[in-house]
């Protein structure tokens, strides 16, 4: 396979354009970059490429000859393979049989190990891959587990190989490595398509770069001569404004006082955790995953119960209360996974938004939801924070991420909380929804509301907070005005290098 | 309209099953299914029998349908209706003097009570220690069967009977028929009554929403600040309530006395029809009737043609299987949907 073209692609979904005639050409042994907001239609034009999905018109070519491609199965004999952003793996097989699953060596109708393990060991190689073959892939990291899903295409001998946003779950060390994995694919011939909302990611790695926005084909480029500036003006219409940072809004008065704080999870201690975050402060937690973080969280949500110390919401101490207690207090959460705490995604996008206020009017008349009022606080939610779905009775399993977390917080920053707990509210989104992210959480610290904003990027606490706390193995081991931190300082706290207090 | 159509495909495709049964045996398909449906729909009394068979069917498919959708596998309908079944017996024979309106909806009350503090420990512990559900619960059945079975022997045996059974309830008691020669009585239209509450309680109100949202993302439901554990007892409760009220409609309608082993499996029947209906109630009383006229028609086929009720059974094993490996149309080569 030479080269690859769609050409005038369209797709509707309801009354929804996700694609509108839109071409894309994929040249043979390079990186193919398709980048732009969530919901501009990259994985969609990829899904049709792969099969999954079918264009409503539109042709593919390839080596200027029209295919079509109804499954998955097709694409795959064509030699087109594709990273899911959710990987579909079988989490109580091994890493081998995930990967011969569907074309398994056999020999006497079993299984062919050895075949499989010889046909693989170049692969591997290539991969870096250094795992045991029989280890059920549940057990092994997500990186890993990519790289296994990489191995499965290789294995089927897939030239054109489809990344979804592959970095979304990685760290940043695993990003590099996977950069590596894509530049050796390049040098064995491989045609890769690079789906992606991160920019700098797309300048590093790619050869070719198309932006869509809404849908529409902005421009497809070589990456030399493309600039940060000119594929986020494609991206999002405009150029980025610097974030406001209007002086400081804290006020004298305490919102949130933690003080003394143990819990016990089954996974981490929290030991004696104390601190402050006032009216209108903006606080950010900064340590490496697991370092006690999920615990805090959960101990001022009322998930986990303390064994000692305790929680003052604006002078209320919170400890005795339920989760509804607490929020009819005025806390508000923006949950890490949120596609499993942060929204119900057989619901539709207005039966989301009234989760938390169901004992509240105008929701609730007597033992009834009104649901006339349910749409009408929905459909106002939905144009307040341009949330983009077909009408307010779609299920927020058809949104894409960015449109999930608007949904989040439309519904948690319905009526002003008095404390807000944000846990990664930024990750996996794109430039633009980050953006309109940070301007909310800006805004509401505005409007006094208190801020603990936990988060993994040193830019993003750095850009927004008042104040980082840092926590290590359990511990709170800084706490330091942000005006006096450096990444390096945070860095070496988080990491237990030397004792630093601001 | 999916769920329609996938009800529809589902039959199709055991009739179709069952005729290729029947052909094997050396019978024509045709005669016996044509005699099926007349011996279940083709008469009004047939129509009455099939309702009548139906109307258990309705709620106890309602009643797993309830715990279903807050996702608990309560498999102890069975047990919930042979408690309301002789609760409500009780209270038709003991309190004889009370006028008819008032000792029916007491009868009611009493089985729905019964039936729902039965499931109150297995509830407890599921949503307290996380005990698995659907043993305490299956187990629980055979402890309802012969706990009520002891009752019927020993302390309220009718005397002078050699069946085990309990005096019968107070004439005013009785649940009036509908039609003349079908025992079909206004059961049935309790049990329609039934659906379309608990429609309702799903579609329009706030503990539906509740229990909809902890069967769908309990997680979420956590996160919100909904009371899982206490919704998780509340649903039980609400399928121990529905199944109790079955025990009594039988009770008041069709026995008018308890009778020892009395249910064929109505309950476990009705897991088939909430995996059919696909959760919706206003299928769980379609496919309950359909059930309903098989059990109807297989009956009467039997005295007319050489062929066993077993067939039935076939028939609907055959359905809960095609149901339970959640045939799909994009196995049709069509699009696909998710259930």
């Amino acid at each position: 396979m030479h080269s690859l073209s769609m050409l005038g692609i369209t797709k509707r979904f309801g009354t929804l354009v996700a694609l509108d005639r839109v071409d894309l050409h994929l040249r043979a042994g390079e990186v193919n970059a398709l980048i732009g907001e969530n919901g501009a239609g990259k994985t969609t034009l990829m899904r049709i490429l792969y099969g999954l999905e079918r264009a409503d018109s539109g042709i593919i070519e390839c080596d200027g000859k029209k295919i079509d491609i109804p499954n998955p199965q097709t694409a795959v004999r064509l030699g087109i393979g594709m990273v899911q952003q959710r990987l579909r793996q079988f989490p109580n097989m091994s890493l081998l049989e995930n990967i011969v699953l569907g074309a398994e060596p056999s020999r006497w109708g079993l299984l062919d190990a050895n075949l499989a393990r010889s046909r693989l060991a170049n692969y591997c190689h290539l991969l870096k891959l250094e795992a045991d073959w029989s280890t059920p892939l549940g057990e092994l990291p997500l990186s890993t587990r990519q790289k296994v899903e990489i191995l499965r295409l290789l294995y089927r001998e897939a030239q054109v190989l489809i990344f979804d946003e592959p970095t979304s779950v990685l760290t940043p060390q695993e990003t590099e490595e996977l950069f590596g994995i894509i530049s050796r694919l390049k040098t064995e011939g491989k045609t890769i398509v690079y789906i992606s909302h991160k920019i700098w990611e797309v300048l590093r790695i790619s050869d070719w770069v198309t932006v869509l926005r809404k849908g529409t084909l902005q421009c497809t480029l070589p990456t030399r001569e493309a600039t940060a500036e000119s594929l986020t003006r494609a991206m999002i219409g405009e150029d980025l404004q610097p974030l406001r940072q209007e002086g400081s809004s804290i006020r004298s008065k305490v919102a949130l006082e933690v003080r003394n704080l143990s819990v016990r999870s089954a996974w981490r201690e929290l030991k004696s955790v104390t601190f402050i975050v006032s009216q209108g402060e903006i606080v950010g937690v900064a340590g490496i995953e697991d370092s006690g973080q999920q615990e805090l969280v959960q101990a001022i949500l009322g998930l986990l119960t303390p064994s000692q110390g305790e929680i003052v919401l604006d002078n209320i101490l919170l400890n005795p209360l339920s989760v509804s207690q607490r929020r009819a207090c005025g806390l508000a959460f923006i949950p890490e996974d949120r596609d499993r705490e942060g929204a119900c995604l057989d619901f539709s996008i207005a039966e989301n938004l009234i989760a938390t206020r169901l004992h509240n009017p105008p929701v609730k008349r007597g033992l009834f939801i009104d649901w006339g009022a349910v749409r009408r606080l929905a459909k106002d939610q939905m144009r307040r924070y341009s949330i983009r779905a077909p009408s307010v009775w779609t299920s927020v399993s058809q949104l894409s991420g960015g449109n999930v977390q608007k949904v989040i917080i439309a519904r948690e920053l319905y009526r002003t909380p008095k404390l807000l707990l944000a846990v990664h509210p930024t990750r996996g989104l794109d430039v633009g929804a980050t953006r309109s992210v940070h301007e909310q959480l800006l805004a509401l610290a505005r409007d006094g509301c208190g801020v603990l904003l936990i988060s993994s990027e040193l830019e993003e606490l750095f850009a927004l907070c008042n104040r980082i706390l840092v926590m290590r193995e359990g511990h709170l081991v800084g706490d330091l005005k942000a005006t006096h931190a450096t990444p390096k300082i945070i860095g070496s706290l988080m990491l237990g290098l030397e004792a630093t207090n601001g | 309209m999916d769920n329609v159509l996938r009800l529809a495909l589902v039959f199709s495709l055991a009739l179709l099953f069952g005729a290729l049964v029947i052909a094997l045996s050396g019978r024509n398909p045709f005669e016996v299914y044509h005699l099926l449906f007349v011996q279940s729909f083709g008469s009004r009394q047939a129509l009455a029998d099939t309702l009548l068979n139906s109307t258990p069917l309705i709620f106890t498919g309602l009643a797993t349908l309830v715990a279903f959708r807050t996702g608990i596998f309560n498999v102890g309908v069975e047990g919930s209706l042979y408690l309301g079944a002789f609760a409500a017996a009780w209270v038709g024979f003991t309190f004889t003097t009370l006028p008819g309106w008032l000792l029916t909806s007491l009868c009611l009350s009493a089985a729905a009570f019964a039936g729902a503090l039965w499931l109150l420990p297995p509830a407890y512990l599921r949503a307290r220690l996380h005990v698995d559900e659907v043993v305490s619960t299956l187990l629980l059945n055979y402890v309802a069967i012969n706990l009520t079975s002891y009752l019927v022997n020993y302390p309220f045996l009718a005397p002078g009977t050699a069946n085990s059974m309990t005096v019968p309830i107070a004439d005013q008691a009785r649940l009036g028929r509908l039609v003349d020669g079908s025992q079909l009585n206004s059961g049935f239209l309790f049990a329609l009554a039934a659906a379309l509450l608990v429609t309702l309680l799903y579609r329009h109100t706030v503990l539906g929403y509740m229990l909809r949202v902890v069967g769908s993302n309990p997680l979420f439901a956590q996160a919100v600040g909904i009371p899982v554990a206490r919704i998780v007892v509340l649903s039980m409760l609400l399928s121990g309530l529905i199944g109790g009220l079955c025990g009594a409609v039988q009770t008041l309608g069709v026995t008018y006395r308890f009778v020892q082993g009395f249910s064929p499996g109505f309950g476990f029947e009705g897991i088939a029809v909430a995996l059919i209906a696909g959760n919706n109630p206003f299928l769980v009383v379609l496919a309950a009737v359909l059930l309903g006229a098989m059990r109807t028609g297989g009956t009467n086929v039997q005295l007319f043609m050489d062929i066993p009720l077993d067939l039935i059974d076939v028939l609907q094993a055959v359905i809960v299987l095609l149901v339970t490996v959640q045939i799909t149309w994009r196995w049709l080569g069509g699009r696909s949907w998710i259930s």
